[in-house]
């Protein structure tokens, strides 16, 4: 069964099949992009994380970014996983990401696009899907060379992979810097093979205090330090970062063992002291939670302000391009804490968090 | 063999089939009953940082409406009630691998979840509604051209947004907090903090969110017998009369100023 004919000889008639029920199957239903809009606000740098990979309804796709456009935000970030775009080796569905890209695109909006989401056919069976060995790493270098190339001049954006720093999101396996500089390395070639505009973010890294040796995860500044080391500085055009401001209102100073929203400030130091002060850094997640019962969050009235405040600090950082809060919308309730995140419900009604932040943009309130 | 035959045998069969699956389906339901009635526990899995629904005193004992609920439930089942402190959003997953056998958490019923548990007869509304001490408001027509407090930001502020769509001459007070919000003579809240003013008035509930007990959806017989609990509970309200949904509060204010915080 394990012999390389024979799983080869399967994997081509499985891609025979799917490319047959690819090509048969619909498109995604057409709702007009409507005329090109562009953003207005008073500060280009605020973005948000939409969450529109599980949204299948095109109309959602589309009101969410009318949304996103509305409130003021000219950045947003969105995942699109490598197992969804191509099922099975060299077979692309690109239906979805063809609908959010467009919409985006139709809408003014820069898209800052995640790449992660390793499909079964390029891991061991039962692994988790952010596993892929080195061995794999061209394969995934296929993924962003036919994004990058698909979208040349839509998505200018790329992050390559996300949070590495927790074993998590690296397959369980020992976190590795080294290991995910050599796995941007190979992604950023293959990106700028096939639109050398586009630039790509490196990084990602989740805000985490864990202790040296963790099996869980690795500090946020200690692994930056150690990407760069591997040269990460020569294969990335920014530092994606994540800022989640926990109880911390956006203001508290920043501090090795402390994470809070200033946070990323260290890792600006850190690429300065590297010799990459010039690096620009994208915040692609960061935002308060107002859940009522759970202890990392704050006061919905709290929230707002600091958001707020998260976003006019960002204005003041010549090193940060861009801020985007987590996350706009949900296609249904997580039924957890993950839905005090959110700026609108999944009915799309807007929370006041919206409109206040819609205010902020146009000048309304300061 | 004539066709008549045929048809009857056929008939017989799948009569069979759905009678052996009938049987599979209440052996396994009453499996999870007799295992907890063995073991002498009714293994409960608890968030106890939700007071005043559950949290843990100074001697380390838990406390608050779903512990109590918890005990009556064990008790009516002839065991001792085993809490499982786990965070709220591992709650599922510990009910899911049989870590627990029911959840008791002040949980609000997610319809998407039904695929893999089942939820008892609710027990809780934590949702949005409409409070007052007023005289002057017997209903929610009533709230035209008066104030009506929310915590800014909040659910609250929410569900009030909506009623002002349909009382447009009502004005939003948004308050810098929860506390502030409910000591209005007119607020939206939801049901666990309006538990702290007992001495206000339910108008109307803008917006439900009913809290339940869960268990694997296998465990029907277990669920059985917690909806009887829930029920002889909401019958006698011996637990405080917090089983009684907040749109018919109409219960002694000492007996819920037993569970506010």
């Amino acid at each position: 069964m394990n012999h390389p004919v024979f799983r080869n000889t399967i994997i081509f008639l499985l891609a025979i099949a799917v490319s047959a029920g690819v090509a048969r199957c619909a498109p995604m239903p057409d709702v007009p992009l409507g005329p090109p809009q562009t953003v207005t606000t008073i500060n280009p740098k605020m973005g948000i994380h939409t969450r529109l990979t599980d949204e299948v309804e095109p109309w959602k796709i589309k009101y969410t970014l009318q949304l996103v456009r509305e409130m003021g935000a000219p950045w947003m970030v969105e995942y699109f996983p490598w197992a969804y775009a191509e099922p099975l080796p060299g077979i692309f569905d690109w239906r979805h990401s063809d609908t959010v890209i467009e919409h985006a695109h139709r809408q003014g909006l820069t898209v800052i696009a995640r790449l992660g989401f390793v499909p079964p056919w390029a891991r061991p069976a039962d692994s988790a899907t952010s596993y892929l060995l080195p061995e794999r790493y061209s394969d995934f270098g296929d993924y962003v060379y036919a994004f990058a190339k698909r979208y040349r001049g839509k998505v200018d954006y790329l992050i390559i992979w996300n949070e590495p720093n927790l074993a998590l999101e690296w397959g369980f396996r020992p976190i590795d810097p080294a290991g995910y500089t050599d796995l941007l390395r190979v992604a950023y070639r293959r990106a700028k093979e096939a639109n050398p505009d586009v630039q790509i973010l490196g990084g990602a890294l989740a805000p985490t205090l864990a202790p040296p040796g963790d099996e869980f995860g690795m500090s946020d500044t200690g692994y930056l330090q150690a990407m760069l080391d591997a040269g990460a500085g020569e294969v990335m055009d920014g530092l994606a970062a994540h800022a989640y401001g926990w109880v911390y209102p956006p203001d508290d100073p920043p501090a090795p063992e402390v994470v809070n929203f200033r946070r990323v400030e260290l890792l600006h130091q850190i690429l300065a002291a590297n010799g990459y002060g010039d690096m620009p850094i994208h915040i692609t997640e960061a935002g308060w939670n107002d859940h009522p019962r759970w202890t990392r969050a704050v006061k919905p009235g709290q929230r707002i302000e600091y958001t707020i405040r998260a976003y006019q600090l960002a204005q003041q950082w010549d090193w940060l391009d861009s801020v985007s809060m987590w996350a706009f919308r949900y296609p249904r309730p997580a039924q957890t804490y993950q839905d005090y995140f959110t700026f609108v419900t999944p009915d799309f009604t807007p929370k006041p968090i919206y409109d206040a932040v819609k205010a902020y943009a146009k000048g309304e309130t300061q | 063999m004539t066709r008549t035959r045929w048809f009857f045998i056929l008939g017989a069969i799948v009569l069979l089939a759905i009678v052996i699956r009938m049987a599979v389906v209440y052996r396994q339901g009453q499996t999870g009953l007799a295992e907890i009635q063995r073991r002498g526990t009714l293994r409960v899995g608890m968030d106890a940082a939700f007071p005043p629904f559950e949290t843990v005193d100074a001697d380390g004992n838990l406390i608050g409406l779903d512990a109590d609920i918890a005990r009556a439930i064990a008790a009516d089942l002839g065991v001792r009630a085993e809490f499982v402190n786990i965070g709220f959003d591992g709650l599922y997953d510990a009910l899911k691998i049989g870590r627990v056998d029911v959840v008791v958490s002040g949980l609000p019923i997610d319809p998407l979840r039904t695929r893999d548990v089942s939820y008892s007869t609710p027990y809780f509304n934590a949702g949005q509604m409409l409070i007052t001490t007023r005289s002057d408001v017997q209903s929610v027509a009533d709230v035209a051209g008066k104030t009506v407090a929310v915590e800014w930001g909040s659910m609250a502020e929410l569900a009030a947004r909506k009623l002002k769509a349909t009382v447009p001459t009502m004005t939003i007070s948004p308050q810098p907090d929860a506390e502030t919000a409910l000591n209005a003579d007119l607020a939206v809240v939801d049901g666990v903090l309006r538990l702290n003013r007992p001495q206000a008035r339910t108008v109307a509930v803008l917006a439900d969110n009913w809290y339940a007990a869960a268990v694997n959806i296998e465990n029907s017989a277990l669920l059985a017998a917690i909806n009887r609990t829930l029920a002889a509970i909401k019958n006698s309200q011996s637990l405080c009369g917090l089983a009684v949904p907040p749109s018919e509060f109409s219960h002694p204010p000492s007996v819920e100023s037993c569970y506010a915080r």
